[in-house]
């Protein structure tokens, strides 16, 4: 097998290709659109959140509170204004007590008209004790910051109520803990909604991802070759290379490309989540609050990337080297069956079809978590599934690696075989003119080699 | 050195492509491959150039199995072809190097064949903007750029003005001088006889006719007799027995059974006193030897389909 010049076709295909205007602009668009959108999904919270603040309002705003009086009454008795004198004078507000006993109504009618003013009123029901927070009938105090003093209150109150019940500053600080509620299949991760959201959409991005790369690349390989077959640059060619230097040389350019596009759609990826931390920062100042709704979202990504680590990095670039060399090499085998290339799409059309159901094969039982399920065990060994299913379920740690290296292995070898078999037909296949040939001509060409 | 084809074939399933064909290039010069269309004549240049598999037969260059991939052979296929969005010197360049050749010899070739092509200018553009035979010149610098030893040379001169068609030749001309070994296929029979001294006309897949071009013409003797007199010479041909073949303003043409027939109406032109302007015996034409045989050819296998 004479694969003499190969080399020089490799670096004629990627210069001229990357030279080209398609996958310059591609490039741009794909590069833009992810670091954006990784940019959004780290801004997005704290935009969100920062919104929810200043829509809530804040107990102070600059170090300022936009209240200056607050009338406290609690008609349980538990507290009375000096408990809350220290926290309220530490921010320029003046508490006026009004007592156990105070006229709520007066007092209501009072801060109504009174701006910048606001009533603390405490009462107990059966099962507890409501907290009321009245603001003034201007817009000089927002619902949020009504709503912020009130949790203030209702957490100063706690504490003075359990420490009159006797508990010591210990007991209280650990009574006040708070407790999450996390799900999970028993022996695996634990997660809440929203990791669960994460997992549910990083494999389906990766799915596709490498599906777009895989199919728009192979895709290229069969534009590539049928265009130097129909335009006869092929007949120059073959004067002084073997038909199989020109498709390996032409398959590893574009794998090469397509592994560039995949870098950088992680590093701009990346590069837009480290860019949002800042951004995020400089939108919604240093809430603590936004802050942690970012952090959890990156927690939960790392959560969701639970498997990540170099040998993973490895096996999914070898997958995907490998999944792109078998999609490619059949691109190529379709490339070479037509003379015309108006007749490139319906040829195409096959593999499509085989590439889509690959695609839906690897995604289904990832998006359901990459639990392991029948479906998901099949999509790692089918070579139209695994190059999508394998990477996807090695990030989720739906797989290990012993059984991703076999699942790997197979790929391997369905990939050697495909090889082999457009090795055997190529150089028949690629100087036939006339009508496109159909499968059942290239499994005779091969039988009769 | 020599190039030697022997009893190479080419089958397609129950269609035979090419019959056995076999034939010699001992010394430096032009060999013509002749025939119809869908003769077999690209088949097997494509065979000869190791691109299409064969059924039997061996193609040997110095003795040893010819490689195109590891020798120096140059192709000017009959479909021309080059990426349209690509500029000249990059894919010249990127020909060169699928040859084996290093940077400095290309950029070198490179200068004089542009220049010997009067294509200075055209090196950053694509082979779009070029009109047709600029397009064919850049391909001949292609098939010329490794200085091959072996050059195969598929309709060199169709599409092309007679400027640029005098420039091909010249540069075949060269290449003959330069004692390279050519394979010519052509349909212009003129610049056949121009260049080649031994020929193959295939039909059908078959060799019809091989071997040295004069001395093919020789064995068919001065047979072509064209005459223009001053007068009515028609009686006199009739009473030689000559029937014209062709009568134009400019002369008559006779096909001759002998010599003796063409003298005999020579002297009766002279006794008559007719002024005599035009004379001429002459061996046959490529074209007419090429028809000919094609029709024989038909005619043994019993078609009617011809050329």
């Amino acid at each position: 097998m004479n694969t003499f010049g190969w080399k020089s076709v490799f670096s004629f295909t990627f210069v001229q290709t990357a030279k080209s205007k398609a996958f310059k602009v591609s490039s741009v668009i794909i590069i833009t659109l992810v670091f954006a959108m990784a940019l959004l999904a780290g801004v997005l919270p704290a935009l969100i959140g920062s919104h929810a603040t200043s829509d809530d309002g804040d107990v102070t705003v600059d170090g300022k509170s936009p209240v200056n009086t607050v009338y406290f009454s609690d008609t349980t008795g538990i507290t009375s204004g000096k408990d809350y004198e220290g926290f309220l004078s530490g921010i320029g507000i003046k508490i006026n007590d009004c007592g156990k006993d105070a006229d709520i109504p007066s007092f209501t009618e009072k801060v109504k008209n009174e701006s910048k003013s606001l009533l603390i009123t405490i009462k107990e029901n059966k099962s507890g004790y409501d907290i009321y927070a009245s603001r003034p009938g201007d817009d000089s105090v927002s619902s949020g910051t009504a709503n912020d003093f009130g949790e203030i209150i209702k957490s100063i109150f706690d504490s003075v109520r359990l420490s009159r019940a006797g508990l010591t500053d210990e007991q209280i600080t650990a009574v006040d803990k708070t407790v999450s509620v996390y799900q999970s299949v028993a022996g695996e991760p634990t997660e809440n909604d929203f990791g669960y959201v994460v997992k549910m959409v990083l494999p389906m991005l990766s799915s596709l991802v490498l599906f777009m790369l895989i199919f728009i690349y192979g895709q290229m390989v069969a534009q590539s070759i049928a265009q130097e077959k129909t335009s006869k640059v092929m007949e120059l060619l073959l004067t002084s290379v073997r038909p199989l230097a020109v498709i390996i040389g032409k398959i590893l350019a574009m794998g090469s490309l397509a592994l560039i596009q995949f870098l950088m759609i992680i590093a701009s990826g990346t590069l837009g989540i480290v860019v949002s931390t800042p951004l995020s920062s400089s939108i919604i100042g240093s809430s603590e609050e936004t802050g942690a709704v970012t952090s959890q979202l990156m927690t939960e990504v790392g959560n969701a990337l639970g498997g990540f680590s170099p040998i993973v990095i490895v096996l999914i670039i070898v997958v995907f080297i490998v999944g792109f060399i078998f999609f490619a090499l059949i691109a190529g085998l379709i490339g070479a069956t037509v003379s015309r290339m108006e007749d490139l799409n319906a040829a195409m059309q096959p593999m499509a079809i085989i590439g889509v159901l690959g695609f839906y094969l690897a995604y289904f039982p990832s998006s359901m978590g990459g639990e392991a399920n029948t479906m998901a065990l099949i999509s790692y060994y089918l070579p139209i599934s695994s190059p999508f299913s394998i990477p996807s379920a090695l990030l989720t740690g739906a797989i290990d690696i012993p059984q991703a290296l076999l699942a790997v292995l197979v790929l391997c070898v369905f990939a050697v075989l495909m090889a082999l078999l457009v090795a055997r037909v190529y150089e028949q296949v690629i100087l036939h003119t006339g009508n496109r040939l159909k499968i059942s001509d290239i499994i005779g060409l091969a039988k009769n080699k | 050195m020599a190039l030697e084809v022997k009893e190479i074939s080419k089958q397609y399933g129950s269609f035979t492509a090419l019959h056995p064909l076999s034939f010699t290039l001992n010394e430096p010069g032009v060999y013509a491959l002749l025939g119809t269309n869908g003769a077999g004549k690209t088949t097997a240049i494509r065979i000869i150039l190791g691109m299409l598999s064969r059924n039997s037969g061996e193609v040997l260059w110095n003795g040893k199995a010819l490689s195109p991939v590891t020798e120096k052979v140059g192709y000017l296929a009959e479909e021309r072809g080059l990426y349209p969005k690509y500029k000249i010197n990059e894919q010249l360049t990127y020909f060169a190097k699928l040859r084996g050749m290093q940077k400095a010899d290309i950029e070198k070739s490179l200068k004089y064949w542009f220049a010997r092509l009067e294509l200075n200018g055209y090196e950053d553009k694509r082979a779009e903007q070029l009109s047709k035979g600029n397009q064919q010149k850049i391909q001949l610098v292609a098939a010329l750029v490794a200085d091959p030893e072996l050059l195969i040379l598929d309709e060199p001169l169709s599409g092309l003005d007679p400027v640029n068609a005098d420039l091909f030749k010249s540069v075949i001309n060269e290449q003959i001088e330069k004692k390279k070994y050519i394979i010519m296929s052509c349909h212009q029979m003129p610049v056949i006889e121009e260049f080649c001294k031994d020929i193959t006309i295939l039909h059908h897949g078959s060799a019809v006719l091989q071997g040295d071009l004069n001395e093919i013409k020789k064995g068919y003797g001065r047979v072509n007799l064209s005459v223009k007199c001053d007068g009515n010479v028609l009686p006199l041909a009739a009473e030689c027995g000559l029937v014209p073949e062709t009568i134009t303003p400019d002369k008559l043409t006779f096909k001759i059974q002998s010599e003796e027939q063409a003298g005999k109406l020579l002297k009766l032109i002279i006794d008559s006193g007719m002024p005599l302007v035009h004379y001429e015996l002459r061996e046959p034409s490529l074209h007419e030897i090429f028809v000919e045989n094609i029709e024989k050819a038909d005619k043994e296998a019993g078609r009617s389909d011809g050329i």
